[in-house]
């Protein structure tokens, strides 16, 4: 690999669906490497078509979305021949393992402004596409970062909006079952308090984008 | 004298198979016996399939008894699929199961289907603690055990992979079920036609991809830039990546280390492959639930319920209705709390 010189890799500190990430340094400051590798088990062709596009998609998001005032990491170098992405190193905490260790009230601040900002996003319609616990990262001065641009994209609709807030529900109910109730209803009322009423019908999509893939659909099945 | 085996009767009743096994409480099956309602043409109609399964019943429990040298006398627990599934076969197979208990005074309990699936796999291949990817006709959920339930991280957002295919091969002639004969299409093909690739987080979509499929089908180059096969190797790739990224993607979050594939579509080798492929990338234990315990059978129906009895006892008979709806995420596990 034709790494840049300059760059000292460091060390492997997340293997993901998508990427591998490295912490690094590029001249004196930290970095985070996130390097598109090949993904094997899915063919060439398909292969190359994702790491490329969603190379491009998420440094122009995390480009785009930085202007809207949603904190996001700064990007130093966006490479399409090595499909890596240099940005900088956020130094903190992850979400999902904060979440457990601070006490409720400090959690439902958190959860108001993490919802502010997805509402930031979605008035400017952009959609995450991945909003989880382990892609929110919250700093020692409690500045909250978003990451993970890799799936997001750009839309006016309802649907797609929904979808998103949906995504990050069911993450708090599947991996953070005991804090849900406080999280999602903290995470709704900074969400409607950014949006205003335009957000009801977003908020009331939720449910019937749960129902639907369900089991329910069975007896609509076709064969 | 040697202390007397216990034997439960499981009966699976909430779809296209009505499944009769008989297993020991050490999880020993004994016999399975499936009887499949193959529709002729067209829909699934639940009326048609009720009534082939209140049809097939008894010969399918006689016959599992006789398979295991028993008789009914010696059966001491009855397990049933209490939901999800179609309403009117779920109501057959309650109305089944009670008569039985009630008239032969056997301890009647009712399972959630999905969660048999994960439970029989875990038995049968020596998993304790797995990421499941469980595909079938009516179901795509990637699940993990977590603060006593067993979740859900990532499902459709619309329609299961396994209908998917299955509704792609009919609209291009084949006969229900359509997996195995796209499967075997797929493997003559090299030549990738790009198709749409919808993931959301941990969430799929299959529904852009099956109406593109079929346009492919029936469109004028069809049969003169690209064939079925083509078309087959194709859709497979694409639905099959997609699964195999969110499971990636929930074994990342989740930190597992065993990954489990199961329901009717994990006979498929193709995505066997791929979900081999990133367990080992990520140093985590794979294993394919074998074939016979994959699709709907009784045997997944009677093991979870031997694990409930074992643990609370029998259910009463108003606590045997059915739930088509049942979500496996609002389940309590006593047996792994
Ligand atoms: N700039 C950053 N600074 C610090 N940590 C980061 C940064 N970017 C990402 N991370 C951490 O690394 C993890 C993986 O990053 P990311 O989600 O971008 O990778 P991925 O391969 O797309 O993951 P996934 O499996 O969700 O697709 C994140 O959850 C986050 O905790
Ligand atoms: N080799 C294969 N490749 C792909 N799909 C397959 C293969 N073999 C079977 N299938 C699919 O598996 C599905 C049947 O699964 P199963 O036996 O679990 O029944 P089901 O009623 O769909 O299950 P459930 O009630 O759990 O949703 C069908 O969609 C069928 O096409
Ligand atoms: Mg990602």
């Amino acid at each position: 690999m034709n790494y840049n010189p300059v760059i000292d890799l460091g060390r492997i500190i997340y293997k993901g669906a998508e990427a591998t990430l490295y912490k690094g340094k590029w001249f004196d400051k930290e970095i985070l490497v996130k390097h598109r590798i090949p993904k094997k088990y899915r063919i060439e062709e398909l292969d190359k078509k994702l790491r490329r596009t969603r190379t491009i998609i998420e440094g122009k998001m995390l480009i785009s979305i930085k202007k809207c005032n949603v904190p996001v990491p700064q990007v130093f170098e966006v490479d399409l021949n090595n499909n890596w992405i240099i940005m900088k190193y956020i130094k903190g905490q992850k979400l999902k393992d904060l979440i457990g260790k601070i006490d409720k009230s400090k959690r439902k601040w958190y959860f108001e402004q993490i919802g502010k900002y997805i509402a930031f996003m979605h008035k400017n319609d952009f959609i995450h596409g991945d909003l989880t616990t382990s892609n929110i990262i919250i700093t020692k001065n409690k500045k909250i970062f978003f990451v993970d641009f890799g799936l997001s994209t750009k839309s006016t609709k309802t649907e797609d909006k929904s979808v998103d807030l949906h995504l990050i529900k069911r993450v708090l109910l599947s991996t953070h079952g005991q804090y849900f109730e406080e999280c999602f209803e903290s995470l709704i009322n900074g969400y409607k308090l950014e949006y205003g009423s335009q957000s009801d019908e977003i908020i009331d999509r939720i449910e019937t984008i749960e129902a639907r893939g369900r089991y329910i659909e069975k007896n609509k099945r076709k064969n | 004298m040697k202390l007397k085996r216990k034997i439960c009767l499981g009966i699976e009743c909430t779809a296209h198979t009505f499944g009769v096994s008989i297993l020991d409480f050490d999880g020993n099956v004994l016999s399975i016996v499936n009887d499949t309602y193959i529709p002729e043409t067209g829909g699934l109609h639940p009326r048609e399939v009720r009534e082939h399964h209140l049809e097939c019943f008894d010969k399918t429990i006689i016959m599992a008894i006789t398979q295991a040298n028993l008789s009914i006398k010696d059966i001491n627990l009855i397990a049933f699929s209490q939901g999800p599934g179609l309403g009117p076969v779920l109501r057959v197979g309650a109305l089944i199961v009670r008569f039985l208990s009630q008239k032969l005074k056997i301890p009647l309990v009712g399972v959630n289907h999905c969660i048999g699936h994960i439970e029989i796999g875990r038995l049968k291949c020596g998993v304790k603690d797995p990421l499941t990817l469980y595909v079938s006709g009516g179901n795509t959920i990637i699940s993990a055990f977590e603060s006593e339930r067993y979740q859900i991280f990532g499902e459709t957002l619309d329609i299961a992979v396994g209908n998917f295919i299955d509704s792609f091969a009919r609209d291009a002639g084949l006969q229900h079920p359509g997996g195995p004969k796209i499967e075997k299409l797929a493997q003559k093909s090299k030549k990738y036609i790009p198709l749409p690739y919808v993931v959301k987080g941990m969430d799929l979509s299959f529904t852009g991809l099956y109406t593109a499929a079929k346009n492919l089908f029936k469109s004028k180059d069809y049969n003169r830039k690209y064939n079925l096969s083509d078309i087959a190797y194709s859709l497979q790739e694409t639905a099959f990546a997609m699964l195999t990224e969110v499971t990636e993607r929930a074994l990342a979050h989740t930190n597992k280390t065993e990954v489990l594939l199961t329901g009717g579509v994990a006979a498929n080798k193709r995505l066997q492959e791929m979900i081999a492929y990133i367990s080992n990338e990520h140093n985590a234990k794979y294993k394919v639930v074998p074939l016979k315990y994959a699709g709907d059978n009784g045997a997944m129906i009677g093991w979870t319920g031997i694990l409930k009895y074992k643990e609370v006892g029998a259910d009463d008979i108003e606590d045997t209705m059915i739930n088509p709806k049942w979500r496996m995420d609002n389940v309590e596990i006593p047996w792994r709390s």
